[in-house]
Formats: structure tokens, sequence, C-alpha cells
């Protein structure tokens, strides 16, 4: 397995867990995550995307611009910050 | 204004309550009241083009999106009374909130004849259709989403930033249409609501002020359970949100609405994470079989 497929790998999971973190009820969901699922269709309002981007800065050790946590739209979104800021 | 001679917490929200009602009554009075018959341009539609548009359902003016998005507008303004009451419920004993509210009542009821007023003159809506349409809405009723007084101030500050957004998008999106009509009700519109939010933001300030954890956490805790009023009330307010302009999304709220509020009173996103799970501990700990006594 090469390098950017592990990355990819590790920052899909990291997402995941941060969907359950912030959403345990909705754990089912997490069979159908994929990054570019959006928030609007997983059901993730305001507070459990800032939930979830906690969850993935304390693992980082980062701290994301509110500016751009605020337009997370999809999935893929968190992954971009989470290349850009790692 | 006479300075608060007691120290007691009742006095001093009475005294502030009164002196935030007086300014946003005098600014209001000086620089807001407008009629929806005289400072509206009417007699737009009455231009030959517009006239021509209107009665052959063409036009941008006529498009039923805009019928999707006035009517969701005027049917939740129609629960004015129901918001009026439960506001004062809360609030009688403190004369600048509850005057307030009184103020907010009337303010708002202008915002739904105006509404009503271009769905009917624009042919959009048939005074029949309007009139079912309104009666079916109020077979419904609103209740208070959340229960305290400093609670609703949270709901209040959020719901009419939240409205108040909306309205400005709709303008925005009517200049470019050129509708002076649409564009001049959501400025005078938009404007009470900006005004609406700025005197809850005050409230709120005072309610930081006097305790400001726990102003924190029911800031908290309104963020993470907040919905606008139309979820409830609106039949189909699902499918109407599918139209562009009725609501705002995740996003806009997000940067335009929760971190402005948080960042008044000092609290950034982890802060108000923080006093939410502070707040859920406690709940949890006080419920039967918590084991806490």
């Amino acid at each position: 397995m090469n390098a950017v497929n592990l990355n990819e790998a590790f920052v899909t999971d990291l997402i995941q867990q941060a969907f359950i973190y912030a959403l345990p009820e909705r754990k089912e969901k997490m069979e159908r995550l994929n990054l570019q699922s959006t928030i609007h269709d997983l059901g993730i309002q305001s507070v459990a995307a800032l939930e979830m981007a906690g969850f993935i800065e304390d693992r980082l050790n980062v701290q994301f611009s509110d500016d751009e946590l605020a337009a997370i739209n999809k999935l893929e979104d968190f992954a971009t910050l989470i290349f850009k800021y790692s | 204004m006479l300075q608060a001679k007691s120290a007691s917490p009742k006095y001093r929200r009475r005294e502030r309550m009164y002196r935030e009602y007086m300014e946003f009554f005098d600014r209001a009075e000086k620089t807001r009241r407008w009629h929806p018959f005289n400072d509206i341009p009417w007699e737009w539609m009455q231009r030959s083009t517009i006239a021509e548009q209107i009665s052959d359902k063409k036009g941008l003016a006529t498009e039923e999106n805009v019928a999707t998005c006035l009517e969701t507008f005027c049917a939740v303004e129609l629960f004015i009374p129901d918001y009026t009451q439960n506001g004062l419920n809360l609030s009688r004993e403190i004369f600048g909130q509850a005057w307030f509210h009184l103020a907010w009542g009337y303010e708002e009821s202008k915002h739904a004849l105006t509404f009503r007023e271009y769905l009917l003159r624009s042919g959009l809506r048939t005074l029949e259709q309007y009139m079912d349409f309104e009666e079916k809405i109020l077979e419904k009723q609103w209740y208070l989403p959340f229960q305290t007084n400093r609670e609703m101030a949270c709901y209040g500050a959020l719901q009419e930033v939240a409205t108040y957004l909306i309205y400005a998008a709709q303008r925005e999106k009517y200049k470019a249409e050129n509708n002076p009509v649409l564009v001049q009700i959501f400025n005078l519109i938009g404007r009470d609501e900006a005004a609406h939010a700025s005197f809850y933001r005050k409230f709120l300030q005072f309610e930081f002020e006097e305790d400001p954890l726990g102003a924190a956490e029911d800031l908290a805790h309104v963020i993470a359970n907040f919905q606008m009023p139309g979820v409830e009330l609106v039949p189909d307010f699902d499918q109407r949100l599918q139209t562009d302009g009725v609501g705002i999304s995740t996003q806009v709220f997000l940067q335009r609405g929760i971190m402005p509020t948080l960042k008044e009173y000092g609290m950034t996103r982890r802060d108000m994470l923080q006093a939410l799970h502070r707040r859920r501990e406690r709940e949890a700990s006080l419920k039967p079989g918590s084991g806490r006594i």
C-alpha cells in the first residue's frame, strides 16, 4: 500500500470517527459514508459539524479557521482541511 | 433615566431592560416606522409591462418560487399572536422586555400584511387561495421551544438573525431582477429584523454580565437544539425549503449567525461546545436513576 492510499484511508477513518463522536445515534449511517456525502444529506447540523471539527483538531493537534469550517459542505471538505493543516 | 438604586438582580434587570427598550423604541420611532401601503412602490405593479406579466402569469415578478417564498414567510408571521402571548407570559414582570414584545408584535404584524399584499396584487394567489392557506396554517399553534426567559432570548437572537439573513438574500435577488417592490419590502422588513436581533443581543449581554457560565450553557443548548419556527408550523416545510430563498444553508447560519453571536459574548466555538457538554452532563446527573440524590 503506497503512502497516498494510507493517508486517504487514515483521513477517511478519522472523519468516520469524528462522525460517530458527534452523532453516536446515527452510527448506522456510517456504512454509507463517503467523502462525497454532504453534511445536509447526513443530517449534520451546525453543532455536530463543530463537534466533528473539534474531534479532528484534538486528534491532529491543529486548529481550523472558523471561516473554513463554516464553508464545509461535504465530508471531502473536512478531508481537504485535514490535509491542509497537517 | 433613573439609575438603579438597588443592587438586587431583579431591580438591575428591570432597570436595564427599561433602558434598552427605550433606546429601541426611540430609534424605531425616529428611523424605522413605515407604512405597508405608503412606503412601498406598489404603483410599479400597475405599469403596463408588469400588469401584463401579472395578467399573463409570466415574468420574474410572478414566478411560483416567489409565491412559495412569500407564502412561507407570511405563514411564519401569522403566528405572531402566539409568539407575543408566550413572550409576554415569560416577561410580563419586566417592563422593558414585555413592552419590547408588544412593539415586536406590532412590527412583525406589518410583515405579514405586506407579504399578503404582494401575493394578492401580483396575482400569485387569489384571495380565496390565500384565505384557505391562512385557515390551514392557523390550525396549528406555536408553543415555546425553550422554557426560560434567558433561553428564549438566546433563541430570539438566533432566530432574528437567521430571518434577517434570509430577507437580505431575498433583497439582493430582487435587486438583480429589477423588482423594486420586493426590494423595498425586504429592505424595510429586513431592517426591522436586524433591530429585533440587536435587542435580543443586548438582553443577552445583560444575562452574560449577570451569570456568564449559565448564559453560555443556555446559548449552547439553544444552538444545539435550534430550528426555525416554520419547521413545526408550516405544512410541507421540508419541500418548501427546496425553493431557493426560503431558508439559508447550515454553512451560512454557522458563519453569519452562530459564530458572530458567540463572538459577541467572547465565546469561541470550543467554549460553546464545553458549555454544552457541561449542561448535558449536569442534566444527565439529575435524571432519575442517575444515582444522584
